[in-house]
C-alpha cells in the first residue's frame, strides 16, 4: 500500500495532460502548451493516456457537457484543472505547480479511481438532450481567481467532478439510477427524455453527433422518421448496450450497400481547432458526408486576454500540419520559434527550419493531391504558410489571409479519407475564435 | 537451455529499456531541453510505473478477450520470433526453418493490433486497426523477399547456417537493396515510426486509443520487443551475426542490435509518418521488383559458386 | 519435432511473467478498473456502436497479396535446393515471379494500388 504511494510520488512528476482548447481563447492554449513543454510534460493523446485534464479557459453549456464527459473517461490518479479567461502565466505556473502533489497523493487517487468507476457512461448520452440544466451549472463555475487554490484534492472526491457539477448530475439521477438497477442500457431512458423534451429543444438536437440528421441523405427508409420515433425506430426489437445503435447501411460512392458510422470529431483531438465538432458519416474510413459547428458559438464570449498574431498563428498551424503529418522533430521545432516568437525573443533560425520542411521529398508525397479542392491540396496550404513565415522573416510586410470559417469545412471534407481529412483541418485552421453565429452547414455525400 | 529461456525474455526487456531511453534522449534533442543519459534512463521507467499502478478501463460493449488476444499474442510471438535468433553461437532454438519460423511469428502483429483496434470498439481505434492491415500488405511482401534471399545465398532456412555462410562477406554487402527494405520493414511490423500510423496521433492513439494502465503497457511493451526481435534478427541475415575480431559472438551480436535498434530510432525522429494510401504503390511497384531482382543476382552468384 | 520443446518453454514462461505483471499491477493499481467508459471521438458520444463492416477500399491488394503469399510457400524450400539442383530452379522460379510481376503491373495500370 505504500509502496503504491511512493511509485505515485516517483510518477506524478511527469504527468500526461490532455488539453481543452476553448475557442475565443488561443493564446491561453498557447501558453498551457508552452507549459508543458518546458516542463517535458507529454500532451495526452487521449483520455485514456491523461493523468491530468487541463481546460484552458472558461467553457460555455456546451463544451461542458465535453469536458465532464471527458474527465468520466480519465482513469486514476487523475487530476482536473479549469483555468479563468484572465489566467495569467504566472497563475498558470502556480497551478500546474500544485498537480504533481495532488497525483502523488494516494488517498486522493484511490478515491478518484473508486469515482472514476462508478461514474456512469450513460450520462455521456442523456446529457445531451439536457438542454436546460446548463445554465445553473454554469454559475456554479464561475471562478473568481485563480484555480490553483480552489481546486484541493479533496474536492473532486464526491461525484468523480467538481462542485459544481453536483447539480447536473441531481437533475439526471434518474438515468443512473435506471441503469444502476440494470434492467435496461440507458437507451430507455434515452428515449424517455425525447419524449419529455419540448419542441424547441429539437433544433439543438439536429446538430448533435451526425445520426439524426444525416440518415435522409443515405436511404429512403428512414426519410421522415425524424419527428422522435428515430430512436424506437432503431431500439426498440433489439435493446443493445448502452442504448447505441448498430451502425446502418448505406451506399458508398460506387453503389455498395456498406456500414456507415455517425461520429461526431472533436472537439477534443490532437492538434484540432478548439471547440470543433465535425459530424462526420465515416465509411471505413472515407468520410461520406461532413458538417461542422464549433461548441457554445452562440454564446457571448469576453474577449481574449492578448490577441494572438497572425506570425504567430502560421508557426502555430505549420506545428499542428507537421504534428498530424507525424514528423515530431520539425513540429517540436515551429511550436519553439512559435513560443519565442510570442515571448517577443529573437527567432533566428525560421529560415533554416523551412528549408528542412521544403526539403523533405517524402513529407511532399504524403501531402500532394491530399484533400485537394479547386487545386489546392494539403502541400499547397503548407506552402503558402512556408512563404508567409519566411517573408516575415525577411522582414517583407505580408498580407495576412482571410482565415477559413469552419462552415465550409463539412464540403471539404466530404470524400476525404480520414487521415486527409485531418490534415486539411489542420491545414486549413479555420478561424474558431471569432465570435461567429455559425450554423451547420450540411455537404451532402457526393462522389468525389 | 533452462537459463537460456530466462535470460532471452530478460535480455529482450532490457533491450525495450535501452531503446526507450535511445527515443527519450533523440526527442529530447528537438524540444531544446537536452535530457542527460540519467534522465533518459529514468523516463521509460517511470512510464513503465505509471501504467503499472495507473487504473485499467474499458469501453462499452468492448470485446474484452479479443483486445487480450491481441495484447499478448504481440508479446509472446515477438519474444518466440526472437527466439531463433543466435545470441551467441547458438540460438534457444535451432531450428531447420529458422527463417520460415521467424516470418510466422512476425506476422501475428497482423491479428494482434488488429484485435487490439477492434476490441474497444470505438470509431477511432479501429481506423488504426485497419490501417495496420493495410501496412501489412504493403510491408509483408518486400520483407518476404529480404529474408528469403539471406537464406537463399547461405542455402539454407536455418539461421546459425546463415551466419556461418557470412565468415567471410557480410550478406549486406552482398545484398543492400535486401537490407535496406529489411530494416523498413522492421520498422513496419512494429508499427514503429515512420510507419506509425496505426497508433497516431491524428487517430488520438489510434489502435492503443483506449488502452489505460497495465493493458497499455503491455501493448507498448509488446510493440517495442518486436522491434527488438526484428533489429536482432538483422543481425545474422545481413551483419554476418556473431562474426568479427576481439570480442566474443554474443558482445558482437549485442553491439550490432544496438546499431540497427539507434538506426530506427533516428529514422522515426527524422523522417514524417508514411502513410499505406500513398506508400502501397511505392512498395508494390518500387520495393518488391526491387527484392526480386537482387534476389535474382543472389541466386546467379549462388548458381556461380555451385559451378565452381 | 523436440527442437519445437524450448519454444513452448518460452512460450509458457512469457506467459507466465504477462500473468505475473498483470497480478502485481492489480495489486498496486490505484483502484479497479472503470468499465462501460464511452470511446474516446473527441468529446462526444457516438451515435453507434463502432464494430461494424468496415469498408476497406484497399480490397484489390488484399488479391494481389494472395498470389505472392502462395508463391512465397513454393520459395522457402526452392532457397535449399537452388545450390544442387542448379540453373533450372532459377529460370523457373523468376519465370514464376516474371509471371507474378507482371500482374502487378497490370493491377498498378488498373489503379489497384491507390485508393485515395
Amino acid at each position: 500500500m505504500d509502496l503504491t504511494a511512493a511509485l505515485l510520488r516517483f510518477t506524478a512528476r511527469v504527468p500526461h495532460v490532455l488539453i481543452v482548447g476553448v475557442p475565443g481563447h488561443p493564446e491561453l492554449r498557447l501558453d498551457v502548451e508552452e507549459a508543458l513543454r518546458l516542463r517535458g510534460w507529454p500532451e495526452a493523446t487521449g483520455p485514456a493516456d491523461a493523468d491530468v485534464l487541463i481546460v484552458a479557459g472558461r467553457v460555455g453549456a456546451e463544451l461542458r457537457e465535453v469536458v465532464d464527459a471527458l474527465w468520466r473517461q480519465i482513469p486514476a490518479p487523475r487530476v482536473r484543472v479549469e483555468l479563468t479567461d484572465d489566467a495569467t502565466s504566472a497563475d498558470l505556473e502556480n497551478t500546474l505547480a500544485t498537480i504533481p502533489p495532488q497525483l502523488a497523493d494516494a488517498r486522493h487517487a484511490r478515491r478518484e479511481a473508486v469515482a472514476a468507476a462508478a461514474s456512469d457512461p450513460a450520462d455521456d448520452r442523456a446529457t445531451d438532450d439536457a438542454g436546460d440544466g446548463h445554465e445553473q451549472h454554469h454559475s456554479g463555475h464561475e471562478h473568481g481567481g485563480d484555480e490553483a487554490d480552489e481546486h484541493d484534492p479533496g474536492e473532486h472526491a464526491a461525484g468523480g467532478s467538481g462542485d459544481g457539477h453536483a447539480q447536473r448530475h441531481d437533475g439526471h439521477g434518474e438515468h443512473a439510477h435506471d441503469d444502476g438497477a440494470g434492467e435496461h442500457t440507458g437507451h430507455d431512458g434515452h428515449t424517455d427524455h425525447d419524449q419529455h423534451t419540448p419542441d424547441g429543444t429539437r433544433a439543438a438536437d439536429e446538430s448533435e453527433p451526425g445520426a439524426h440528421g444525416e440518415h435522409d441523405a443515405g436511404h429512403g427508409e428512414h426519410d421522415g422518421g425524424h419527428g422522435g420515433g428515430h430512436h424506437d425506430h432503431h431500439h426498440m426489437d433489439m435493446p443493445l448496450p448502452g442504448g447505441l445503435a448498430m451502425a446502418d447501411v448505406a451506399d458508398d460512392r460506387d453503389g455498395l450497400a456498406l456500414d456507415v458510422l455517425h461520429v461526431p470529431l472533436g472537439p477534443v483531438l490532437p492538434e484540432w481547432p478548439a471547440g470543433l465538432v465535425v459530424d462526420v458519416a465515416l465509411q471505413g474510413d472515407v468520410i461520406t458526408s461532413a458538417s461542422a459547428r464549433v461548441l457554445d458559438a452562440g454564446a457571448p464570449r469576453p474577449p481574449g486576454r492578448a490577441r494572438v498574431s497572425a506570425a504567430v498563428r502560421d508557426l502555430d498551424a505549420l506545428a499542428r500540419i507537421l504534428a498530424i503529418a507525424g514528423w515530431r522533430g520539425p513540429a517540436t521545432r515551429a511550436r519553439v520559434l512559435r513560443d519565442r516568437l510570442r515571448r517577443g525573443d529573437p527567432v533566428a533560425d525560421l529560415v533554416p527550419l523551412v528549408r528542412t520542411i521544403r526539403r523533405s521529398r517524402l513529407l511532399r508525397l504524403m501531402l500532394r493531391d491530399v484533400a485537394s479542392s479547386g487545386g489546392v491540396d494539403v502541400a499547397d496550404l503548407l506552402e503558402q504558410r512556408l512563404v508567409r513565415i519566411e517573408a516575415r522573416a525577411a522582414g517583407t510586410p505580408v498580407d495576412d489571409p482571410e482565415r477559413p470559417g469552419p462552415a465550409d469545412l463539412g464540403a471539404r471534407l466530404t470524400g476525404a479519407e480520414f487521415a486527409a481529412a485531418r490534415l486539411l483541418v489542420a491545414a486549413l485552421d479555420p478561424d474558431v475564435d471569432g465570435v461567429v453565429a455559425a450554423t451547420a452547414i450540411h455537404a451532402p455525400g457526393e462522389d468525389r | 537451455m533452462s537459463a537460456a529461456v530466462v535470460l532471452l525474455p530478460v535480455g529482450m526487456v532490457v533491450a525495450v529499456w535501452i531503446l526507450a531511453a535511445l527515443d527519450v534522449a533523440v526527442g529530447a534533442r528537438s524540444t531544446g531541453r537536452r535530457a542527460g543519459l540519467r534522465a533518459a534512463a529514468i523516463e521509460p521507467v517511470r512510464a513503465t510505473v505509471r501504467l503499472m499502478i495507473g487504473q485499467r478501463r474499458t469501453t462499452l460493449a468492448a470485446d474484452g478477450l479479443l483486445r487480450w488476444a491481441g495484447i499478448v499474442s504481440l508479446i509472446v510471438a515477438a519474444v518466440l520470433a526472437a527466439a531463433v535468433v543466435p545470441l551467441g553461437e547458438r540460438p534457444l532454438a535451432d531450428l531447420s526453418v529458422g527463417v520460415v519460423w521467424f516470418n510466422a511469428m512476425e506476422v501475428v502483429a497482423w491479428a494482434a493490433v488488429w484485435l487490439v483496434g477492434w476490441g474497444p470498439n470505438g470509431a477511432l481505434s479501429l481506423v488504426g486497426g485497419y490501417r495496420f492491415v493495410a501496412q501489412g500488405l504493403s510491408y509483408e511482401l518486400p520483407h518476404m523477399f529480404a529474408i528469403i534471399t539471406a537464406a537463399l545465398a547461405a542455402g539454407s532456412l536455418r539461421i546459425t547456417d546463415i551466419v556461418d555462410a557470412q565468415a567471410g562477406l557480410w550478406f549486406v554487402v552482398l545484398m543492400p537493396a535486401a537490407f535496406v527494405v529489411y530494416l523498413l520493414s522492421a520498422a513496419a511490423m512494429a508499427f514503429w515510426g515512420p510507419f506509425d500510423a496505426s497508433v497516431a496521433r491524428d487517430t488520438a492513439g489510434g489502435a492503443a486509443a483506449e488502452l489505460s494502465g497495465v493493458d497499455r503497457l503491455l501493448f507498448a511493451v509488446g510493440r517495442r520487443l518486436l522491434l527488438v526481435a526484428a533489429a536482432a534478427m538483422a543481425v545474422p541475415l545481413f551483419l554476418g551475426g556473431g562474426h568479427g575480431p576481439w570480442l566474443p559472438a554474443w558482445a558482437w551480436v549485442g553491439l550490432k542490435t544496438a546499431a540497427v535498434l539507434m538506426l530506427l530510432v533516428w529514422l522515426r525522429h527524422r523522417l514524417p509518418t508514411i502513410r499505406m494510401d500513398r506508400w502501397t504503390e511505392i512498395s508494390w511497384v518500387v520495393l518488391v521488383p526491387l527484392t526480386i531482382v537482387q534476389a535474382l543476382v543472389v541466386a546467379l552468384v549462388v548458381l556461380a559458386r555451385g559451378g565452381m | 519435432m523436440e527442437e519445437f520443446v524450448p519454444l513452448a518453454i518460452l512460450a509458457g514462461v512469457v506467459l507466465t511473467a504477462v500473468a505475473a505483471i498483470v497480478g502485481v499491477s492489480r495489486l498496486a493499481a490505484v483502484g479497479p478498473a472503470a468499465t462501460d467508459r464511452l470511446p474516446h471521438l473527441g468529446g462526444l458520444p457516438p451515435a453507434e456502436h463502432a464494430l461494424s463492416r468496415f469498408h476497406v477500399r484497399w480490397y484489390t491488394v488484399t488479391m494481389i497479396f494472395l498470389a505472392f503469399d502462395m508463391e512465397m510457400i513454393f520459395m522457402y524450400p526452392w532457397t535449399v535446393v537452388v545450390a544442387t539442383m542448379g540453373t533450372t530452379t532459377v529460370v523457373e522460379m523468376f519465370l514464376f515471379l516474371a509471371i507474378l510481376l507482371a500482374g502487378v503491373l497490370y493491377a498498378w495500370r488498373e489503379g489497384a494500388l491507390r485508393w485515395t
